[in-house]
């Protein structure tokens, strides 16, 4: 308690030097606090905008469809999905529950023909927003809800003779609002069918690859296509992502009770690109943390020399007055400690400042890697980040005071007393 | 007056030091006996081994060989920890350049050696502003050791050096940094506080002018005691 008192003191007198080092590990810790919150940010925006625009956080097929239905799609639809949807529609956490039957088909305008991968789906059921003018801003925020209508309309269940088109479909296609199209499949018993479609609206995801090739219309007209009443999955979209676990613990009791052949995966499981892009930002954040692990070392230690130096007969006087050893040693790593706490706590106030002002002003990104969309960073300010960062200040403060401590703790106490 | 214990028993002590290859003797056979209450001091020319006896009677350093009894206990045996605590409790230092602690105030400094001994915070306080009262500056208490002139600073050293009511105060050249009278006070101050405590005091220097307030004289020269010349 004293000792620590006269740490705190000593580590004032010096107001300069201390200064120079509490900025160094403040100026640390900004940056972890900043990029954390950065990276937070970015893989929160990336995550909704992959679940809401594309994989919803729960998605259900027949057993099987997932390994081999990619050879033969129609023979793993879930062919009375009424009921289970029922069911799953009536758990709490659940916000919709959205059919979809995917096939592979050719696009025509007549002139051009192309291959794409059509999504009948329940546009009632759909996160999907249109972009308003106030939305241009911050484009983001829309794609945070569902898939963005950039032009047109969004699909509506009244109008069954519709299309959307993924933004870079559209453009191969040179379809606009309006453009009529033929959409040529084959139906589940394995003949040639056709339709005639509208293009009733554009749109974009945060993935390009997926609006390089996907066209959507209502569930109905693509069963009709089809000639089928089967669905291949079920979209579950949930109230909070953090409730995806339990979720899909609730759904496989429900289909062991109920003997359903059904089989689930979850967001995580489909976006394979988001987990990595995750993985890597970990990964970059670590090596970051490790950099300013290092300045603060080298800066404490630097400090703790000097400081040893200079107060040695100071140190052979505390010995002499009856000090042990191990309290030399505790004296100095509590002063380094002191230094590592202050410049956390003054890092932590940095940080804070820093991220919530780029958090309300927002920073304007390019488009993420596999993305279109230009956005807007908002770093978040995360409590254990900041608890990281103040214990990394102090624990890395303690162990590069460790050696000129213990050099202190080791002075001859009678060669202490006769430096000048 | 023989009949008087003996606080401090020094017995043939020896203290080498090397330097490169070859030994340098600090003390080559010293005895002496000091007795409780004595105002004891050590004279001699400069490198005749005074600091160096001065810190075997006060642990910080351990004899070649020989023996050094303080209190009834023998120094050269123990380990740094439990010197320690000889120190800390039956021994006072006053040191040439006072060495008082610069972020701590008056107060604290004389305060400092208490906080090793098991006493309530209370107690610590009332015990140094007895001790720096009794050395005339407990109106000084608040201030800091570089608000203090030399001969205060001193004072405040010598009250940290009987704070814990030691058997022995050693006093390595307490006058040195001094001018003339105001060494001359602080040696009065401690003769008085060694009358009035009773405590043990031996002190070293080879200023002529404040050796005849000893009560009793010990030269030494190069590294052993000599009659007076
Ligand atoms: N650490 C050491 N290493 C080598 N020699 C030393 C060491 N300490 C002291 N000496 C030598 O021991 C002898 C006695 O030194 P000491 O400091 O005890 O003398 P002193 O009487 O206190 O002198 P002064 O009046 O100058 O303080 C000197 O010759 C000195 O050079
Ligand atoms: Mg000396």
């Amino acid at each position: 308690m004293t000792t620590f008192r006269l740490a705190v003191r000593n580590c004032l007198r010096h107001r300069t030097r201390s200064c120079i080092t509490i900025c160094a590990i403040a100026f640390g810790c900004t940056a972890i606090i900043f990029v954390g919150g950065f990276f937070e940010d970015l893989l929160y925006k990336m995550r909704e905008s992959y679940i809401k625009g594309q994989t919803g956080h729960l998605q259900i097929y027949r057993q099987g469809f997932f390994e081999k239905g990619r050879a033969a799609p129609f023979d793993y639809l879930i062919e009375d999905p009424g009921q289970i949807t029922q069911l799953i529609r009536e758990l709490p956490d659940v916000a919709s529950v959205a059919r979809r039957l995917s096939f592979s088909a050719l696009l025509s305008t007549g002139d051009t023909t192309i291959s794409c991968l059509a999504q009948g789906i329940e546009p009632d059921q759909e996160p999907t927003v249109v972009l308003t003018e106030s939305d241009r801003g911050r484009r983001d925020r829309p794609l945070l809800d569902g898939s963005v209508i950039e032009a047109g309309a969004p699909l509506q269940a009244t109008a069954p003779f519709t299309a959307v088109l993924g933004r870079g479909l559209a453009g191969a296609i040179a379809a606009t609002p309006g453009t009529p199209l033929i959409l040529v499949s084959h139906t589940t018993g394995g003949a040639i069918n056709a339709l005639d479609l509208t293009v009733q609206g554009i749109f974009f995801t945060s993935s390009k690859v997926f609006d390089d090739h996907v066209l959507r219309l209502p569930l109905g007209t693509a069963q009709q296509l089809l000639q089928t009443s089967a669905v291949d999955s079920l979209v579950i979209v949930l109230h909070r992502t953090e409730t995806t676990p339990r979720v899909k613990e609730q759904l496989l009791r429900l289909f062991q009770d109920r003997g359903l052949p059904l089989e689930l995966k979850t967001w995580e499981d489909l976006s394979d690109f988001y987990v990595k892009t995750r993985d890597l930002f970990g990964r970059m954040f670590s090596v970051l943390k490790l950099v300013i692990a290092i300045i603060v070392v080298l800066s404490i230690y630097n400090t703790m020399n000097m400081a040893v130096l200079e107060r040695t007969t100071e140190i052979g006087t505390m010995m002499a007055l009856g000090v042990k050893r191990r309290g030399i040693l505790w004296l100095f790593l509590c002063e380094g400690a002191a230094l590592g706490a202050m410049g956390g706590l003054v890092g932590i106030g940095l940080g804070t400042a820093t991220t919530l002002g780029a958090h309300l002003i927002g920073i304007p990104m390019p488009p993420p890697p596999g993305a279109t969309m230009e956005w807007m960073s908002q770093p978040m300010i995360i409590p254990s980040v900041l608890i990281f960062a103040f214990c990394l200040s102090v624990v890395t403060a303690m162990l590069s005071s460790w050696h000129p401590a213990y050099r202190a703790s080791r002075l001859e106490i009678a060669e202490a007393l006769r430096h000048v | 007056m023989t009949t008087r214990e003996s606080v401090l028993e020094i017995v043939q002590v020896t203290k080498q030091y090397r330097v490169g290859s070859s030994p340098v003797f600090a003390l080559r056979g010293v005895s002496l006996s000091v007795s409780r209450g004595e105002f004891l001091a050590i004279a001699g020319p400069s490198g005749s081994g005074k600091t160096t006896l001065l810190n075997l009677v006060g642990g910080i350093e351990q004899p070649s060989s020989g023996a050094v009894r303080l209190n009834g206990v023998e120094l050269q045996h123990l380990s740094g920890d439990v010197l320690a605590d000889v120190r800390a409790r039956h021994t006072g230092f006053v040191f040439q350049s006072f060495n008082l602690l610069p972020v701590l105030t008056a107060l604290e400094n004389v305060e400092f050696p208490l906080l090793t001994h098991r006493l309530s915070s209370e107690q610590r306080r009332r015990q140094a502003q007895e001790a720096l009262d009794r050395v005339g500056l407990l109106s000084h208490a608040a201030h800091k050791p570089m608000e203090l002139s030399g001969g205060q600073r001193q004072r405040v050293a010598i009250a940290r050096a009987i704070v814990t009511r030691p058997a022995i105060v050693l006093a390595d050249e307490p006058t040195a940094n001094l001018d003339q009278a105001t060494g001359a006070q602080i040696l009065q101050l401690m003769r008085n506080l060694n009358r009035a405590l009773g405590t043990t005091c031996v002190f070293s220097t080879h200023d002529h002018n404040i050796l005849r307030l000893a009560e009793r004289l010990v030269h030494l020269s190069d590294g052993v005691i000599v009659d007076a010349p």
